[in-house]
């Protein structure tokens, strides 16, 4: 073997050798990082669809209108838009808070470095929680779905809904509803000029 | 291949030299394996301070901070009440009522200190799994709980927080009643006290937040499910290991702080240590080129080098683990929410030993350049 030929063999022993270690560490996981999962389905989502309609009703009360005088046990037709609260899905139950057109979200104001806009933080507390309802999924026997309703046909915070169902009293005041039928009527709305 | 014993030889030529390749190697190891202490056991005490099955109920919009958080004391029964799928031991429900308090405390012989007071009732070991009353008894009123490690948060010797001994809140002496454990969280560093003690001295009527144990991890949304159907309490559910995370990730940049430290030095030692072994191999060009003038391969070469560089970087590392292990396995080290221990363990150690490795490959690279990079008549004549 050559002087040149040993000369290009050492150096690419040495290439190899650092081009391993640069493999090795590059390929160490760094703790904690996350790696995309996905999300589980449950058997309630199917169920959950069902609920959702194209026909949007005409005749809607707002929140605002259906808080001053909820009839209890009645059947109402409410139009809102869903937030009011940093997470107004439930975490494993179809449960989601609706809140009053009233309710101003920070996008609304122009603000889009919100995480969260749909919070109302901007708002009076008092005012957020005085224009809003939770709105719950039932099944046959009258338990709540288990399961978000959170991503069931594309449904997200800020999204305007019409829901029609049996107003319930809630424990503590307020007003619980228990959807009959859901429609969407858009996503998020435009931020203000 | 050159036979083992020639890198051996090789490394006692020149005592002088040998300390300092060896001394760049302790600084970089030594950094490192510190460096990875500090981040796994800040994390480590956090991570271990909640518990996944555990559930916050805290004041809505405080949910950074349980100190700041406000909740009616009725939820505890209504809590107890509308959340299916509590642990229930004995048949009563786990679930703790707390006050948390960022307190003054007094001595009659050492400086005053801050420590987070927590306000309980005997209900909390239903929750807080973790907590063991190693000495004394649970506290009555007038009575303090202290935790195992709060000497060092309240920097005071041990003697102080004895059971008998006697400590100052807001006006009011205390009498330590026991010493608490619990391996691995912030709660060792706290003192415990009866709860309407103090609410009572800190002129509040609510609490701070209320814990409840779920049966399983998939219990949270049970919980979650109470507070949006009790909106009128204006409650928000935390998992507890969530909450403790968020507060990790909070000292986040004081972690990346450490390790940008740490680089920095060890850059420069590393720098420096090469810059001396390129220095250094410039008296054996002619060598190398000699062995292989007599028949000895560039790669057997290389290997002999990298077997030099390997071993003085072993010596580093060894004596890095053992100054680690003298200096600092063990001690604590205070932050805002408590203490957590540094320690010298398994994967700290991996960390050394991958620096180890990483050092050794490293520093063959200049020496092996500057030797065997030019031609064999070029580097018999320099």
């Amino acid at each position: 073997m050559t002087n040149n030929q040993e000369i290009m063999k050492m150096k690419s022993v040495i290439s190899g050798v650092s081009v391993s270690l640069l493999c090795l560490l590059s390929g160490c996981e760094r703790s904690g990082s996350e790696s995309y999962q996905r999300p589980p389905t449950h058997p309630g989502r199917e169920a959950l669809a069902a609920f959702f309609t194209a026909d949007v009703p005409s005749e809607t009360v707002t929140v605002g209108e259906l808080l001053q005088d909820p009839p209890e046990g009645g059947v109402v037709t409410v139009e809102g838009k869903i937030g009011g609260t940093p997470t107004p899905f439930g975490d494993g139950y179809a449960v989601f808070f609706l809140a009053d057109e009233s309710l101003v979200f920070c996008n609304e104001m122009g603000d889009d470095h919100c995480p969260t806009p749909w919070d109302a933080c901007c708002e009076d507390p008092d005012k957020a929680s005085r224009n809003r309802i939770l709105v719950q999924f039932s099944d046959e026997t009258g338990e709540i779905v288990a399961g978000t309703v959170k991503g069931v046909n594309d449904l997200r915070e800020m999204d305007r809904v019409v829901i029609r169902g049996k107003v319930l009293p809630a424990a503590g005041g307020g007003v619980v509803m228990d959807v009959m039928s859901l429609s969407r009527i858009s996503g998020p709305p435009s931020p203000a000029l | 291949m050159l036979p083992f014993s020639y890198a051996t030889r090789n490394l006692l030529r020149d005592p002088a030299k040998l300390l300092q390749k060896v001394g760049g190697a302790v600084l970089v190891v030594f950094l490192v394996v510190a460096a990875m202490s500090f981040d796994r056991g800040m994390t480590g005490v956090l991570g271990g301070s909640g518990s996944s099955r555990n559930v916050i109920l805290v004041g809505s919009g405080s949910e950074d901070s349980v100190e700041r958080s406000q909740v009616s004391p009725q939820v505890e029964t209504l809590a107890a009440a509308g959340i299916r799928g509590i642990v229930d031991p004995l048949g009563r429900p786990a679930v703790s009522g707390e006050v948390h308090y960022m307190g003054q405390l007094e001595f009659a012989d050492y400086p005053a200190a801050q420590a987070l007071l927590r306000g309980v009732s005997p209900d909390v070991f239903g929750v807080h799994r973790k907590v063991q009353i190693t000495e004394g008894r649970f506290p009555r009123s007038g009575e303090v709980l202290v935790g195992r490690l709060a000497y060092r948060a309240l920097n005071v010797p041990q003697e102080a927080l004895r059971v008998g001994e006697e400590i100052v809140f807001e006006g009011q002496t205390f009498v330590v009643s026991g010493i608490l454990a619990a391996p691995g969280t912030v709660m060792e560093s706290e003192v415990w006290m009866d709860r309407n003690d103090l609410m009572t001295l800190t002129q509040r009527d609510t609490l701070s937040c209320v814990v409840v144990r779920m049966r399983d991890e998939d219990g949270f949304a049970a919980s979650d499910l109470f507070t949006k159907q009790r909106f009128d309490l204006e409650l928000t559910a935390l998992r507890e290991s969530d909450y403790y995370a968020g507060l990790s990730h909070f000292f986040g940049p004081i972690r990346s702080m450490v390790w940008v430290t740490a680089f920095l030095i060890a850059a420069g030692a590393i720098f420096g240590g090469l810059n001396l072994l390129y220095a250094a191999f410039a008296s054996r060009i002619r060598e190398m080129a000699t062995l292989q003038a007599i028949g000895f391969s560039r790669p057997g070469l290389f290997v002999s080098i990298l077997q030099e560089s390997l071993l003085v970087a072993f010596l580093g590392t060894l004596l890095a683990i053992w100054l680690a292990l003298a200096l600092f396995d063990g001690r604590t080290v205070d932050f805002s929410l408590g203490i957590f221990q540094l320690s010298i363990d398994g994967t700290a150690a991996m960390g050394g030993i991958v620096s180890w490795f990483s050092l050794g490959v490293i520093g063959s690279i200049p020496p092996a350049l500057r030797c065997l990079g030019s031609s064999l008549p070029v580097a018999l004549r320099s």
